[in-house]
C-alpha cells in the first residue's frame, strides 16, 4: 500500500467554498459557461444564472496542497532506491480561498 | 499588457477582475481524483526540498505520511462545504481571466505528529536471527571455511530486505534506518539479520575468555586474532558482535569494546534467561567489567524492561516485545496482567506505538485503572492501578 506522492508544482491555486453544491443539469458540457466570477476593490461575487453569491478573500491558516491522482495509463518508474510507485503527485498549493457564506441574493 | 495571474491577482485587494467560470473538460469530476493535504509552512518547505513524500501502511492499518526524516499520522477531515479548485491561469486580456475549475471536494487529510511505529521491525524481524553454524561433527566440514557453512537454514522468504521494510514500516526511512542500527541489524546477503541473543552471549564469552587468556587490552582487539583463536565459530557471529559491543578503529585495525556495551548483552541475556530476578543480584556479576550502576542502568537494556515493588523487594522483568497484543483495548489489560501498578513514563514505553506523546493516557486507561498522584524519585507522579485490585 506504500507510494510515492512526487512534487510537480507548488504553484498556488485557488479554491472557491461554497456552502451549496453546483449542479449542472445538461449533458453539453463542453465551453459551458456556469457563471461569471467579478472581483471589485471592495467586493467578490459568483453569479451564477439568477443567482449571486457575495463573497470574501480569506488567507488560509495553513496552506493546502493539492494532490492529484496520476492516471492509470500513465506510466512512471518506481522509485530507483525505494521501488515505491507514484501514484499521486503535488500540482498546487491553496493559500487563498474564496468564501461564499452569505445567502445568496436573486437578480430580478 | 501586465500580466499578473489570477492567484496573485486575489491576493492583491487594490486589483478587480471578472471572466466567465466554467468546468474543465475532465468534468464530471472523479472521486479521489484530487486531495487536499493541509500542510505547516515548514512541512511545506520540507515536501518541496525533498521533492517527494511517501503514503506509507498496510491494508489493515492506519496510513502514515513521511516528510524526509518525519513520520506523521493522517486524518481524514469531511467538510459541509465543497471547494471547488481553480488553477492558477494568465488573463487573456488585462484583468479578464477564463476561470476553470478543475476538481471539487469535501475532505481534507490534516498532519499531526505521531511516534513512527518502530517495535514492528523487532516483531516483523522475530525470524530473521542469526545462530551461527549448525554443529558439526564431521572434522572435515570445519576445514571448508565457507558462506555455505556460515548457519543452520533459515527459509529465505522469512527474511527481508531494507527495502522491503521500507515499505511495511509506518515510519520514514530515516527513522527505520536508525532504529536498525541501534538494534545492530546486519545485512547479510542482501536480507537484514540480527543476531540471536542467546548465540550473542555465548560468542561475546568465548572473546572476553581469549581477551582474558592472552591478556589482551579491550581497548585493542584485533578481530584476526578472535578469528584465529575462536575457528569453531561463524565469523560474521565474531565480527557482529565485536560490533555490537565495540567501535572499529581504521587506523588500528582493531576493536575497541565498551565495557558498558558488554554489561548491556550480558543484561539482556540475564532478564532472557532468569525471570523475574532481583537487580542487587546482578551487581557482582558485572562487577569485573563495568563500574556502572546497575539499578540505573537497566533501562537501558531494552525498551521494555519493567521494574515491580520497592527496594529491597524490587523485582525486574522484560516485557516480550512480540507478546503485545496490538490495540489499546487488549493491550493495556495484557500489561494490567504483568504488574498491576504502572507508573505513567513505564506505561508510555509499553503504549509507545499506540498513543502519540501529546495525548493523553487516560482516555486509553481509564476504565482498565484507577488513577492516583504520588510522587516518587524518577519524578512519576501520576500511577495507574488496576481496578480488580
Amino acid at each position: 500500500m506504500s507510494f510515492n506522492v512526487r512534487v510537480q508544482s507548488t504553484g498556488e491555486w485557488i479554491a472557491l467554498d461554497l456552502q451549496g453544491k453546483i449542479e449542472v443539469l445538461t449533458d453539453e458540457l463542453e465551453n459551458l459557461i456556469i457563471g461569471q466570477l467579478e472581483k471589485t476593490n471592495s467586493e467578490i461575487s459568483l453569479t451564477i444564472s439568477n443567482t449571486k453569491l457575495i463573497g470574501k478573500i480569506v488567507k488560509l491558516n495553513k496552506p493546502l496542497g493539492i494532490l492529484e491522482r496520476v492516471p492509470q495509463d500513465e506510466h512512471i518508474e518506481p522509485d530507483e532506491i525505494t521501488g515505491l510507485q507514484t501514484k499521486y503527485r503535488i500540482v498546487g498549493v491553496i493559500r487563498r480561498k474564496i468564501l461564499f457564506s452569505q445567502r445568496p441574493v436573486i437578480l430580478t | 499588457m501586465t500580466t499578473i495571474s489570477l492567484a496573485e491577482n486575489v491576493s492583491r485587494p487594490e486589483l478587480s477582475f471578472s471572466g466567465p467560470v466554467s468546468f474543465s473538460q475532465t468534468f464530471p469530476f472523479s472521486a479521489g481524483e484530487h486531495l487536499l493535504m493541509e500542510f505547516s509552512e515548514q512541512q511545506l518547505a520540507n515536501v518541496q526540498q525533498a521533492g517527494v513524500l511517501t503514503i506509507k501502511g498496510r491494508e489493515s492499518e492506519p496510513a502514515v505520511c513521511c516528510i524526509q526524516n518525519e513520520t506523521y499520522a493522517m486524518k481524514r477531515v469531511i467538510h459541509t462545504n465543497q471547494f471547488y479548485l481553480i488553477k492558477d491561469i494568465e488573463p487573456y486580456e488585462e484583468n479578464q481571466y477564463n476561470v476553470s475549475i478543475v476538481s471539487n471536494t469535501r475532505s481534507c487529510l490534516e498532519l499531526s505528529h505521531t511516534a513512527p511505529d518502530l517495535l514492528q521491525i523487532r516483531k516483523i524481524l522475530a525470524n530473521s536471527t542469526f545462530r551461527g553454524r549448525v554443529k558439526r561433527h564431521d572434522a572435515d566440514a570445519l576445514n571448508e571455511i565457507s558462506d555455505e557453512l556460515e548457519e543452520e537454514f533459515v527459509d529465505p522468504d522469512r527474511l527481508f530486505t531494507r527495502q522491503e521494510l521500507h515499505g511495511i514500516i509506518r515510519a520514514s526511512d530515516f527513522q527505520i534506518d536508525c532504529e536498525l542500527d541501534r538494534m545492530m541489524v546486519f545485512e547479510w546477503r542482501n536480507k537484514l539479520r540480527i543476531l540471536d541473543g542467546t548465540y550473542q552471549y555465548n560468542v561475546l564469552s568465548n572473546i572476553l575468555s581469549v581477551i582474558q587468556e592472552n591478556d589482551l587490552s579491550l581497548e585493542n582487539v584485533r578481530e584476526i586474532q578472535i578469528l584465529e583463536n575462536l575457528p569453531e565459530i561463524s565469523p560474521v557471529g565474531i565480527h557482529q558482535t565485536l560490533r555490537a559491543v565495540g567501535t572499529y578503529n581504521p587506523d588500528t585495525l582493531s576493536f575497541t569494546l565498551d565495557p558498558i556495551r558488554i554489561a548491556l548483552v550480558q543484561g539482556t541475556h540475564l532478564l532472557e534467561t532468569f525471570k523475574p530476578f532481583h537487580p542487587i543480584a546482578y551487581a557482582p556479576f558485572m562487577q569485573d567489567w563495568s563500574k556502572i550502576n546497575p539499578l540505573a542502568d537497566f533501562k537501558l537494556i531494552q525498551p521494555l524492561v519493567v521494574t515491580d515493588g520497592e527496594i529491597p523487594n524490587m523485582r525486574m522483568f522484560r516485557v516480550d516485545i512480540l507478546s503485545l497484543p496490538n490495540t489499546t483495548q487488549k493491550r493495556i489489560p495484557f500489561l494490567l496482567t504483568v504488574k498491576k501498578k504502572w507508573g505513567e513514563s513505564e506505561l508510555r514505553k509499553c503504549l509507545v506505538d499506540l498513543v502519540s506523546p501529546q495525548e493523553k493516557l487516560d482516555r486509553y486507561v481509564s476504565r482498565f485503572t484507577l488513577h492516583t498522584f504520588t510522587p516518587n524519585s524518577e519524578g512519576d507522579t501520576n500511577w495507574y492501578t488496576s481496578r480488580e485490585g
